[in-house]
């Protein structure tokens, strides 16, 4: 009879698991739009379009890109646009989509509470679902954040848990297979490193727990099903397992790391994200504090003082379960699981933050984990929501008073079904705060305007040949001011089957083609001529778009500019959409074979396919580290017709006082025991602790600089006391090693030449001092440090004889691959409007001084007939003089209460240049200052512009009159107008802001201390910083031979098959897709050499083909048949675990 | 042996104290960062020394967790998040190590 009741009331709390989540999507989407934001972006928009785009190792959006690790979501999208194919709405299968995951979170966690802790009531392990549905983890970091990995993340992982209980509880290895099934069927959980990780995260704990306890008698089980589950697990996940594995191998991996990504940057994002979300007292609460305070207004209310304590609740409930019931196994189980997340939680925050650090810093692949909050925080729901339901229903009771009993249930319910769920049931979950006005809100919900179907329609039934670009042009996020507006990634994929440019990203080679193509429009009339090189057929001008929020280019500005490119024709408008077509001579094919080839030496960019006018038969190609100058000769392709070579080398040098060794000695930092001292090991002890440990915050650039120094000394007062040469050997090596470390781990700061310079000439010194036999480490020494001087404008290889007033050079070095008569090209860059110019130019090359009278011919000035023999040259000009580009008072005085603000137009200016800021300042009263810069750009935050560059500067603690002061400022490129100003605010000296008690976060007792500011600012100027290139172009006979014919036939967007006619001579084909170098051709089945593969036109592959007549030959991405093995490989695997599972539970009924 | 015993008492208390005052009474030093850390590494050694001499039982340890918590939460609610997270740091210690001990209490059936 009880069996009966508990099971009746276990049926109707089921019942309540599936009725609870169809109000919530119900509330979601009753007015039938679709929900989309952040990176998730609209895929529901059109599942067709997003299931094509993750069908192949290779998708045609943008220029290009392999689909690496996201084509995990591919059975998930086939599913999906199969139900869309059968009819129904993107809407519905959202909804239907979200009602599902939410159920497998309902039903998943019921049952998980119900294996932990079997006895309990049925309303309790409800407790625990409500729980897990709406803590704020999952209403932040899962619904409002709005990633589809997450969520799908977020319903798997209480089924993983439950699945994994069931085998270890019952031993039975059908729960290893149905474990994996359940593992495919929620593949897009997957999709991202660290959710792989916490997966496997969840399955080891759970096995070495287990195991743990239950010792080597049932051991043989664990390892079996453990390794059984790995095998499985990599055998059904073998189709995008294989994307990984040719993504690590793959060179667009490394040239991304090294250009977006560096360990000292990763570690620097840990440390603030864990200073900021780490805070334990917001952890217990399950609160991302950042969401909380600057969140959307409704989130505000989890801030309210007088409720701080209440949310407290749940884990007061979880910490009292840990305590009380420390003997249950379950307890402890989910009690370790509950504190190791919290431990992981946290990051490198104390305590014991410097334990994760350490793994941190020397695993790579947990630097995917530098925002440890957000991805750790999955784990600490599934361990609470157990312990929270089991809590409940112990505190009832054991509580004697019914009063207390019922006001324990109903608080309960009250924090987690109101407090938590009120965003949930109001739909306030789908909305983040408006861009524009904090107090406002935005919706998730969006309408695609039907003009996009229109203009799609429109543009395939014109071919699918080509490419689009839209403008103006942005990063990945975009907003749509539609009747139903949308924020988040830009959307041209979805909405568009045509590839096209239309937002910029960090894959390395589109990303300095998409963030200079507005430039190139602006600035240059051969706007178009980029055209052929890039496959684009149409501009579509958007201006639909918030490109005031988004800090882009105004519609109707780039509209004028469009207008006024001639070749540029208007052919149609759809709504927002302006449609403009390039002419059919600036339109080139995917595949081409060049009539004309150039050598870009070493490597192109894509400034160099507007060096010189051309044609759309022209193709820029580079050799890279593949042409070695002692080998160059017959590297170059046989249709060569202009060999250009860039520099290798661009600095501006600035001739400096150099000191002599007894001033340079005198400023490096004194040394008290040499390495040869028995308690030098006390130094090194010191030094180490004193990085480690005094500096955790990752910034130790001032120190391992003053180490270097010191180890400067060290050497020249060893060879000094000639000691034994043993100890300077050890002492070089150190300081070469030093140095490479600071020059690799602070990539983007410049050791001060002063301190260079210095080390150097007490390098030479110490060299002096050795006998010649001994000098061979030191000259090491003074080789890279020269070299790294060079690199940085400090030095030069060739001594300057040129004679400049203001003793600056510019400075560039050249690899000559072959001899002969070069052309000079010197970029104009607008040069009048910056540098007052001479008529002649006086320049250096090597050892020789000469002097030129240019010629300036379409924006370059050109200098004839420079003789260059093969080998590394050095040519330097003087700079001309700079001119200031504000007109600002001799002297500014800025106060905060009579002045606060003054700004100055930079005028004539140039978006693409950087400026040198440079101002004497004198703070008299108060504490700081502000240097502001303003662009026409400037993104609206909070209802006002937000300043492009801000800068504080503070008083002098010693100096108390004028200082000087320079900041280099980079401007956004898509700006046309620019502002310098200063700022200053009232001084205030609250006394206790940093001690344990902060009364001063309290505005109104602030306000007592506030003072008066007053600064004076003079000698400001803005002058341009160098920046111009220099090109050596030599010009070849042209071919005589005529190109093949070529058509090529796509079999999906990873292989095409290419037909040849006519070839009679080798030749370059050009393929216009992003450059990769697992692009692999062939002919007759054999695969053409690697080395036949070159980056052409800045971005795309090109193949020198070296055979002749008619032909067919097939061009494959190298992943996409990793792909096909790896789907055979997985369907096969899916059905073995499929019939195992399905023989396992026959066999045991 | 007696004496070092007190000597290492002495200094381990008193570091902990210096650190406390020093926190309290010279706001907005370089080095509070480092102090908090070593502060929270000499506890946990410190009480982890005590779990092993003295034979804590975990029932200790989660009290003393659970009265952090409480006190911590407290002064959280209060506005004074600084010294409230302190609290609750100690509390997390006091629960790993007490978590650590049920369990190997699980384990070996103490």
């Amino acid at each position: 009879m009880k069996i009966k009741k508990v099971n009746r009331e276990n049926l109707f709390f089921n019942f309540l698991i599936a009725l609870v989540p169809m109000i919530l999507v119900f509330v979601g989407f009753h007015n039938g739009l679709l929900l989309g934001t952040g990176e998730s972006g609209l895929p529901f928009y059109k599942l067709s379009t997003a299931s094509h785009l993750l069908n192949w190792a290779w998708s045609e959006g943008s220029l290009g890109i392999n689909s690496g690790i996201i084509i995990v979501a591919k059975p998930t999208f086939l599913v999906l646009s199969f139900l869309e194919k059968i009819g129904l709405g993107g809407y519905l299968l959202q909804a239907l989509l979200f009602y599902f995951l939410f159920l497998t979170a309902g039903f998943s966690t019921f049952y998980l509470s119900r294996i932990f802790f079997p006895n309990l009531k049925g309303r309790y392990y409800f407790l625990a679902v409500l729980f897990y549905w709406f803590n704020p983890i999952s209403l932040i970091s899962v619904w409002n954040r709005f990633l589809y990995n997450f969520i799908f993340f977020w319903a798997f992982l209480p089924l993983l848990l439950f699945l994994l209980k069931m085998l270890l509880e019952t031993k039975k290895i059908a729960y290893t297979f149905l474990l994996i099934l359940t593992i495919i069927i929620f593949s897009y959980s997957q999709s991202s490193m660290p959710l792989t990780i916490l997966t496997w995260l969840v399955i080891s704990f759970s096995f070495i727990f287990e195991f743990f306890i239950k010792g080597w008698r049932s051991g043989k089980f664990y390892i079996f099903n453990f390794g059984l589950m790995v095998i499985l697990y990599f055998l059904t996940n073998l189709w995008w397992i294989s994307q990984i594995y040719s993504f690590l191998h793959s060179s667009s991996l490394a040239a991304t790391t090294s250009l977006f990504f560096t360990a000292s940057g990763n570690l620097n994002e840990l440390t603030f994200l864990s200073s900021t979300l780490g805070v334990l007292g917001n952890l217990l609460r399950f609160y991302h504090i950042s969401f909380i305070e600057s969140g959307p207004i409704w989130a505000h209310i989890y801030s309210f003082k007088p409720l701080i304590l209440f949310e407290f609740l749940p884990s007061a409930i979880i910490l009292w379960v840990i305590y009380k019931y420390r003997n249950v196994k379950e307890v402890i189980f989910l009690g370790l699981l509950f504190f190791f997340t919290l431990f992981l939680m946290k990051g490198n925050q104390p305590p014991l933050g410097e334990i994760f650090q350490f793994v941190f810093e020397r695993v790579s692949f947990i630097q995917v984990f530098r925002n440890p909050f957000e991805k750790f925080s999955f784990l600490l729901p599934l361990a609470g929501a157990p312990l929270f339901g089991y809590g409940i229903q112990r505190l009832v009771e054991e509580t004697k008073a019914s009063f207390l009993k019922r006001s324990l249930v109903i608080i309960s319910l009250v924090v987690v079904i109101i407090f938590w769920g009120f965003p949930f049931w109001t739909g306030l979950v789908f909305t983040s705060t408006n861009d524009t006005n904090p107090l406002l809100l935005r919706s998730y919900q969006a309408e695609v305007p039907s003009y996009y179907k229109q203009a799609n329609d429109w543009l395939t039934s014109q071919g699918n040949n080509f490419r689009f670009i839209s403008l103006p042009l942005g990063g990945e996020g975009m907003t749509y001011n539609w009747p139903k507006p949308y924020s988040g990634v830009e959307l041209s994929t979805t909405l568009f089957d045509i590839p096209n440019i239309s937002f910029n990203t960090s894959v390395p080679y589109y990303h300095d083609i998409a963030a200079y193509l507005e430039a190139y429009l602006i600035t240059n009339n051969r706007f178009t001529d980029l055209f052929p090189f890039f496959n684009v057929k149409y501009v579509i001008l958007r201006s639909d778009i918030d490109w005031k929020g988004r800090g882009l280019i105004n519609p109707e500005s780039l509209k004028k500019y469009l207008d006024q490119i001639p070749s540029l024709r208007k052919v149609q408008e759809f709504g927002s959409l302006d449609i403009y077509q390039v002419p059919e001579n600036k339109f080139q094919d995917k595949f081409y074979i060049p009539e004309r080839n150039i050598l870009v030496f070493p490597n192109t960019s894509v400034n160099d396919l507007l060096l010189q006018p051309g044609s759309k038969n022209d193709a820029f190609y580079s050799t890279g580290d593949k042409i070695l100058p002692d080998t160059t000769g017959d590297k170059i392709l046989p249709n060569t017709t202009k060999i250009q070579i860039n520099p290798s080398r661009v600095t501006l040098y600035q001739t400096r006082q150099e000191l002599g060794l007894e001033d340079s000695l005198q400023r490096l930092p004194y040394v008290r025991y040499l390495p040869d001292s028995r308690l030098y090991f006390l130094i090194q002890a010191k030094e180490y602790l004193e990085r480690n440990f005094l500096n955790r915050n990752g910034d130790n650039f001032t120190y391992d600089l003053t180490t270097l120094g010191k180890r400067a000394a060290e050497i020249y007062l060893l060879a000094d006391k000639r000691k034994s040469s043993n100890f300077i050997n050890k002492t070089v090596e150190k300081y070469i090693s030093n140095l490479n470390f600071i020059i690799a781990e602070y990539p983007n700061r410049t050791l001060p030449p002063e301190q260079l310079s210095i080390q150097l000439t007490v390098l030479e010194g110490a060299k002096f001092k050795l006998p010649q036999t001994q000098t061979s480490g030191l000259d090491l020494a003074i080789q890279n440090l020269q070299q790294y001087m060079r690199q940085e404008g400090f030095a030069t290889l060739y001594q300057i004889k040129l004679s400049s007033k203001n003793n600056r050079y510019w400075n560039f070095e050249f690899i000559i691959p072959e001899g002969g008569e070069y052309t000079l090209y010197l970029d104009n860059k607008r040069i009048n409007d910056f540098y007052k110019l001479s008529s002649d130019i006086k320049f250096q090359i090597d050892n020789t001084i000469y002097t030129a009278h240019p010629v300036f011919e379409n924006n370059l000035i050109r200098i004839d007939n420079i003789r260059l023999p093969k080998g590394t040259h050095e040519l330097s000009m003087e700079e001309p003089e700079r001119i200031n580009l504000i007109s600002p008072t001799s002297e500014i005085i800025l106060n905060s209460k009579t002045n606060p603000k003054l700004e100055y137009q930079v005028f004539p200016y140039d978006p693409f240049a950087v400026y040198d800021v440079s101002f004497d300042y004198w703070i008299k009263k108060g504490e700081t200052f502000h240097l502001t810069v303003s662009q026409d750009t400037d993104p609206i935050v909070e209802s006002s512009d937000q300043s492009h560059y801000f800068q504080n500067i503070h008083t002098d603690s010693y100096n108390h009159d004028f200082t000087h002061d320079e900041v280099k400022l980079t401007p956004d490129n898509r700006s046309t107008k620019m502002s310098i100003g200063f700022l200053v605010e009232l001084f205030n000296d609250c006394p206790d802001n940093n001690s344990l008690f902060e009364r001063c976060k309290d505005p109104i007792y602030k306000k007592f201390f506030d003072k008066e500011t007053e600064v004076l600012i003079k000698n400001l100027t803005v002058k341009r910083v160098f920046d111009s290139q220099i090109h050596l172009i030599q010009d070849k006979p042209l071919p005589i031979t005529t190109s093949p014919q070529i058509s090529y036939k796509l079999i999906n967007p990873a292989e095409y098959r290419i037909s040849i006619k006519g070839a009679k001579a080798p030749y370059l084909l050009v393929f216009s897709e992003l450059f990769n170098s697992d692009w692999k051709i062939s002919l007759n089945n054999m695969a053409l050499d690697n080395k036949n593969h070159y980056l052409v036109n800045s971005y795309a592959n090109g193949w020198f083909i070296d055979k002749t007549g008619d032909y067919e030959m097939v061009l494959k991405f190298a992943p996409q048949s990793f792909l096909e093995i790896g789907e055979i490989g997985s369907v096969i695997s899916f059905i073995v675990v499929s019939l195992f599972f399905i023989l396992f539970v026959l066999k045991r009924r | 042996m007696k004496v070092i015993t007190l000597l290492i008492k002495l200094i381990y208390f008193s570091s902990l104290l210096g650190i406390v005052i020093f926190l309290i009474f010279f706001p907005g030093n370089n080095y509070k960062d480092t102090l908090l850390d070593l502060f929270f590494w000499l506890s946990a050694f410190g009480y982890f020394t005590l779990v092993i001499t003295k034979h804590l039982q975990a029932k200790l340890s989660l009290i003393n967790g659970m009265g952090c918590f409480l006190a911590g939460a407290l002064i959280f609610s209060s506005g004074l998040f600084r010294i409230s997270e302190i609290i609750l740091k100690l509390g997390f210690i006091f629960f790993s190590i007490g978590l650590l001990q049920s369990f190997l209490n699980l384990r070996y059936n103490k």
